[in-house]
């Protein structure tokens, strides 16, 4: 597998296991009976897909290869640039 | 170019993959939304939408104009490939995730407080009786406020005018 699509799975596993986890948690926290029942499923998801992540890259897996600390200081440019993005959204909609 | 070494990590990190990304993310979360906004909007909210796209092709432009053309290129061609990928592989493993999200909340049942309801109860229920009941607690209410609440104010501008027409 190339180095490109190498760092494209490990960051779609990333982002997926984020979500997985964050909407597991609100949906753990503020549902109930099944709701709440979903959201662990969730969360255990998520802690199943970083294990995946931690297994394939930083212990010395498939993924080892990819420059991960580096991809995930991406990832973190990419999240403070969308708020920006949508701050500057919002902002201007407000304002008009 | 923008490296630090860790010491606690013992690890050189390329903050070049910082920038780059948070300059696709700024650009890309503009264009989306300018996009939505210039498509579904309308007079004021449509021109902010066409501005939104003019930012984010400018932050993108100038992005791609610092990598590969100017001369000497301030960011890395390698960082600016690298960049993209994480970020649109980040940001389709979060629609994926939400999408898988979403898929199950829909599919599993969570109205929960529908169980608690006794709908058994709701069907034996004769809304005409309870409508008639409520009135007839309403006109008791309504006699017992007046006994209650009756000072003579109410009759007296009728003795007044009568007593008036006497007098004339």
């Amino acid at each position: 597998m190339s180095e490109d699509m190498t760092l494209a799975l490990t960051l779609f596993t990333v982002g997926f296991a984020v979500v997985m986890l964050g909407m597991g948690a609100l949906v753990a926290y503020y549902g109930s009976k099944k709701t709440r029942n979903a959201g662990f499923a969730f969360i255990l998801i998520g802690a199943v897909d970083f294990w995946y992540w931690n297994m394939q890259s930083v212990a010395g897996g498939a993924w080892a290869g990819v420059a991960m600390l580096d991809s995930l200081l991406a990832v973190a440019g990419g999240f403070a640039g969308a708020i920006v993005g949508v701050i500057i959204f919002l902002v201007a909609i407000i304002k008009s | 170019m923008y490296s630090w070494s860790d010491p606690l990590f013992g690890y050189a990190w390329n903050f070049e993959f910082f920038v780059v990304a948070f300059l696709f993310g700024l650009g890309l979360a503009t264009l989306g939304s300018g996009l939505f906004t210039a498509y579904f909007g309308a007079g004021k909210s449509q021109q902010i939408g066409f501005g939104l796209i003019v930012g984010a092709v400018l932050v993108l432009g100038v992005q791609y104009h610092q990598t590969y053309i100017a001369d000497p290129a301030t960011l890395d061609a390698a960082s600016f490939r690298y960049g993209l990928i994480s970020a649109v592989a980040a940001m389709v493993g979060m629609a994926a995730g939400m999408f898988v999200v979403l898929f199950i909340l829909m599919k599993v049942d969570t109205v929960d407080d529908l169980e608690d309801l006794d709908l058994e109860d709701l069907e034996d229920l004769d809304l005409d009786e309870e409508l008639k009941k409520l009135e007839k607690e309403l006109a008791a209410e309504d006699d017992g406020g007046d006994e209650a609440e009756d000072d003579g104010g109410d009759d007296a501008p009728a003795k007044d005018a009568n007593e008036g027409g006497d007098k004339e």
